[in-house]
């Protein structure tokens, strides 16, 4: 399916568990592997993602499940930012990570 | 820098690889499921001979894997941009 970013700015995402994450404001793209990188999101629930307030979080794309209506990813127990950080380095899969913005 | 905010990259200018002024981006069209960027939206510039590219509702649709540079401004390679809408064509002439 095909999909023109300026779609995504603004919609919701949820996890597939139902919990909101927040609402998206940028899609990081990367240009060299030319693909999308990340989600930028603000406006977090606290409840899904433990950041200070104001901040927002960038989401790696590849947890993106389903894009209909509203974004999917997929659940990810509360945490905060930075400890997502350092779990998803060893998985070493390019450096996605949810990193605070 | 290799990542780039695309809110940023909208509006930016957009020119082929020999020198002409093609547009201004609009959007950027990838696939959900795997988020490869697949094509450039432009929105041409007043003067330019659209008749080259593949067009839809006055909007160019420039396929990603021609685009040679994404700094100040977007460079994209105006004679694979031909081949690409030559090989659409063909397609179609054989279709029918």
């Amino acid at each position: 399916m095909e999909l023109e970013l300026s779609s995504l700015y603004g919609q919701d995402l949820y996890t597939d568990r139902g919990i909101y994450v927040g609402k998206i404001e940028d899609v990081s793209v990367d240009i060299k592997e030319k693909r999308i990188s990340g989600l930028a999101v603000r406006n977090v629930n606290p409840n899904a993602f433990e950041v200070s307030k104001d901040k927002g979080v960038i989401i790696p794309y590849r947890w993106v499940t389903a894009i209909g209506d509203v974004v999917l990813i997929k659940h990810v127990k509360r945490r905060r930012a930075d400890v997502v950080a350092k779990e998803e380095e060893g998985e070493g899969e390019g450096g996605e990570k949810a990193v605070e913005i | 820098m290799m990542k780039m905010s695309s809110l940023m990259l909208s509006n930016k200018k957009v020119v082929d690889t020999e020198g002409g002024e093609v547009g201004v981006l609009h959007d950027i069209v990838a696939d959900a499921g795997t988020g490869i960027l697949t094509e450039l939206v432009v929105k041409p510039a007043a003067e330019l001979d659209t008749s080259k590219f593949k067009t839809d509702d006055g909007y160019l649709f420039i396929p990603f894997d021609t685009v040679t540079a994404i700094k100040d401004i977007i460079v994209v390679d105006i004679k694979q941009i031909r081949e690409h809408v030559r090989a659409a064509t063909a397609q179609k002439s054989v279709a029918f």
